[in-house]
């Protein structure tokens, strides 16, 4: 009684300070904080915007209807395109991300389903995040170390481990991660429908992580479709159409970039250029359809 | 005297607590552990069939942890570990040689929160059944509409059986799971507060489902709101601390408690 | 009992154990005062008694309103429930405790300049002795939550009513005595009923606090010795 008494006599107390004033100090603390915030996100957005911009003008210029149609030139010949970079780099990425995906799905399926906090799970995991953050050039030497020194040649078969290598550690984690976010409800409840736990992983969790899991093998894609240093090593480069046979160079873009870019003949440089828009765009385009599948299936 | 028993046997036909009827589910000395931690301290109690029976208590008192036992679904975390009997259809269900999901199609249950899985309201219903046996599409096509019907759900969602579970209300989803366990016709639907993420109108129309369901099932419920287990079930039982306090017709538990700790419990004057 | 979580919800039920209490003390004192103004015919005290049962209605109504809202607010259950439910059915015997008072109150007035037979009127203030005794002590038995002291009211009643049927037959002989009695006798008459229809309340009070006490209703049925209504005795 008495407690409410007092209360309601502080209420009504009359007010000596007008209340809702802000301090000048805070607001300046406010200002300065967003005005350094603005500041160093405009210089990073400029300095984004400077190269994509040069990018565009000196590949652009660059691009004309033979990129597309003609092979590689040889040292000293005009013109030539990029034809036989780009599929070579299509079937090198296409490969290595389809020997990656599996392995990556499984074990982050292994880490997040069944492992979980066990001593074995906790080792693949520090494994993993080593991996994850190795330089490039390194499996580019582990490559060539294990395959092409043994077989004696570059291989197109070494650039696709070389580039599953790095693009499986990045499947795992987002597999794993994307897992983990399934609410555990929906695991005891197929669970408590007696379903066995392979069914409730195959038909529930991997359904509901669909698209996240989507996402990830995509940005995969992206991560490994640019990758140079181990192609340096393994798949190396040639002029040459892709015969189909995986024994041997083959040609690819971001080590005919790598090559041209350095190279003193001027169609090379120009061709360097057009290899890199023609890169950026396509990993421009995989992270926009993979966004894209995250919101559809927010949506859903 | 008379006119008493006669307003008692029309108004509640059929929903006075029968003790008479032949035990389901019964539970001695059971013991139950979370690692170290001891959750459930020698439990013995009968549940009845075809009867409601609700679980009540205070948080952490371990009604939750009893009703997880029914099905084993605590088996899904290996540091979790129940000792004892808990007998059904003449079996103890603890005995490591139970093919724990033979026994989850005899027990199903719901859940706190509604947990459609992700793909066609005809697909979640149809998953159960699919499950344990192989029947033909037109069969399926039946099992479905008959359970659906039986939640209550079919006039709303038959139009959109191929629609996605997820895109339901709350209570549209609570009711999809419950058509989903009682799909694959179990004996004993275990409900672990089934409503407290509902909003009162699906709240009631879950508990004239519970209603209509008893006819059928052996149920156990676990719930928070009293007045619901007042109202939906025939035997309560109180638990406190892992134990069961009082366990009787819930007429008695919720107008003349035997034990102090549970009146103080029922008028909440706990604490 | 400890209290409960929600402070205010001790509160509700405190109220309706303090208008209980209130209620029951302004029937007692109506129930006393309408006799002592029948006794010594006294028209201001029984003037006092009609209009003190207007404020006894609005106390009844107060409680029922109060009683209902705590059911919709509360949704108490098992004591809780018992004592909400145990208050309006003492409240609603109070009332009608009150009206019948009144109705003494007003006969009091009636009879006022009469003849009367002084004998009859000690008979019917004893009678209201026992009773008034009922009545304390039906109320103590509420406030304590005592179920003894309730059982023995209820049991008490039985000699009330006895003497009411006594009381009966002493009038119907001074009415076949006299007819100019008849007016007055049958004035008394309605007197010692109302007296004897009180203690019949306090036994439905002292009934309800055993159900509000122990949940179960008393087992047995109440000694009821009245006989006037039994045709064999009337004739005799």
């Amino acid at each position: 009684m008495t407690s409410t008494l007092q209360a309601s006599s502080t209420s009504t107390a009359p007010a000596t300070v007008p209340w809702g004033r802000v301090r000048p100090g805070r607001r300046l603390a406010d200002r300065l904080l967003k005005g350094a915030c603005i500041a160093v996100t405009a210089l990073g957005v400029f300095v984004l915007g400077w190269i994509l911009a040069m990018l565009v003008v000196r590949g652009v210029s660059a691009l004309s209807p033979r990129i597309v149609t003609a092979a590689t030139p040889g040292p000293g010949s005009e013109g030539g395109g990029l034809a036989n970079a780009m599929a070579g780099s299509l079937i090198l990425t296409l490969l290595g991300i389809l020997v990656a995906t599996p392995i990556g799905v499984m074990a982050g399926t292994y880490l997040a389903e069944y492992g979980k906090r066990s001593r074995l799970a906790e080792v693949v995991r520090f494994i993993n995040d080593i991996l994850l953050s190795a330089p490039s050039i390194l499996i580019g030497l582990f490559v060539y170390t294990v395959m092409v020194m043994p077989m004696g040649q570059y291989s197109g078969w070494a650039g696709a481990v070389a580039l599953a290598i790095i693009a499986t550690p990045v499947i795992v984690r987002t597999t794993e991660d994307m897992l983990r976010l399934v609410p555990n409800g929906l695991r005891e409840a197929g669970a408590a429908l007696g379903a066995p736990p392979s069914k409730v992983i195959t038909t529930i969790t991997w359904r509901a992580a669909r698209s996240g899991m989507m996402t990830g093998i995509l940005l995969a894609t992206a991560r490994i479709a640019g990758e140079t240093a181990p192609l340096l090593f393994t798949a190396l480069n040639n002029q040459f159409w892709f015969s189909g046979d995986l024994m041997g160079g083959v040609a690819n873009l971001p080590v005919t970039i790598y090559q041209f870019a350095l190279s003193p003949y001027a169609n090379w440089q120009e061709l360097a250029w057009a290899g890199a828009l023609i890169i950026t765009t396509a990993i421009l385009l995989l992270s926009v359809v993979a966004r894209f599948v995250i919101k559809k299936d927010i949506a859903r | 005297m008379n006119t008493v028993s006669v307003m008692q046997t029309a108004s509640a036909a059929g929903r006075a607590a029968d003790a008479s009827a032949p035990v389901r589910i019964a539970v001695r000395d059971l013991d139950f552990f979370y690692g170290a931690a001891q959750a459930l301290k020698g439990i013995n109690l009968d549940f009845f069939d075809r009867q409601v029976t609700a679980l009540i208590g205070p948080s952490g008192c371990g009604k939750s942890t009893l009703l997880r036992i029914f099905n084993r679904i605590y088996s899904l975390y290996p540091e979790q570990r129940a000792e004892g009997e808990v007998v059904l259809d003449g079996r103890n269900i603890l005995d490591p040689r139970i093919d724990v999901n033979e026994l989850r199609s005899r027990v199903g249950m719901v859940f706190q929160k509604p947990t459609p899985f992700p793909m066609s309201i005809y697909d979640n219903v149809a998953f159960g059944v699919r499950l344990n046996e192989r029947l033909p599409r037109s069969e399926v096509d039946d099992r479905v509409e008959a359970a659906l019907r039986r939640a209550a759900l079919w006039n709303e969602v038959k139009d959109k059986l191929k629609a996605s579970g997820m895109g339901l209300s709350g209570g549209q989803q609570q009711r999809l799971c419950i058509a989903r366990t009682i799909a694959q016709q179990p004996e004993v639907i275990l409900f672990d507060e089934p409503t407290s993420a509902l909003d009162p109108i699906s709240t009631g129309k879950i508990e004239e489902l519970l209603e209509q369901l008893r006819s059928e099932f052996t149920i156990v419920i676990v719930t928070h709101n009293m007045q619901q287990a007042a109202r939906i079930s025939q035997f309560t039982a109180f638990m406190y601390l892992g134990e069961v306090v009082e366990f009787g017709p819930t007429n008695q538990i919720f107008m003349n408690p035997g034990k102090k700790q549970t009146q103080d419990y029922v008028t909440g004057r706990f604490g | 009992m400890p209290d409960h979580i929600v402070s205010s919800f001790d509160q509700d039920l405190e109220k309706l154990r303090r208008t209980i209490a209130e209620m029951g003390g302004i029937a007692e004192k109506m129930l006393a005062d309408s006799i002592t103004a029948l006794v010594r015919r006294d028209a201001s005290l029984a003037q006092a008694v009609i209009a003190s049962d207007q404020r006894l209605d609005v106390l009844q109504r107060d409680l029922e309103e109060f009683a209902i809202l705590t059911i919709a607010r509360r949704q108490p259950l098992a004591i809780d429930l018992r004592e909400t439910i145990s208050a309006i059915r003492i409240a609603s015997d109070l009332e009608r405790i009150g009206d019948l008072a009144k109705n003494i109150g007003k006969r009091a007035l009636a009879v006022g300049g009469q003849f009367e037979h002084q004998k009859v009127v000690l008979g019917v203030q004893t009678m209201s002795e026992r009773v008034s005794g009922q009545l304390k002590d039906v109320l103590d038995a509420y406030t304590t939550h005592d179920t003894q002291t309730a059982i023995g009211v209820w049991e008490r009643d039985g000699a009330t009513d006895a003497l009411y049927t006594s009381l009966f037959r002493e009038l119907l002989t001074y009415m076949m005595e006299d007819p100019r009695n008849i007016t007055f006798c049958t004035h008394m008459l309605f007197c010692a009923k109302n007296v004897e229809r009180i203690g019949d309340h306090t036994t439905n009070i002292a009934e309800t606090i055993h159900y509000l006490v122990t949940g179960q209703t008393i087992a047995a049925d109440r000694p009821k010795n009245d006989r006037s209504t039994a045709p064999a005795d009337a004739a005799s």
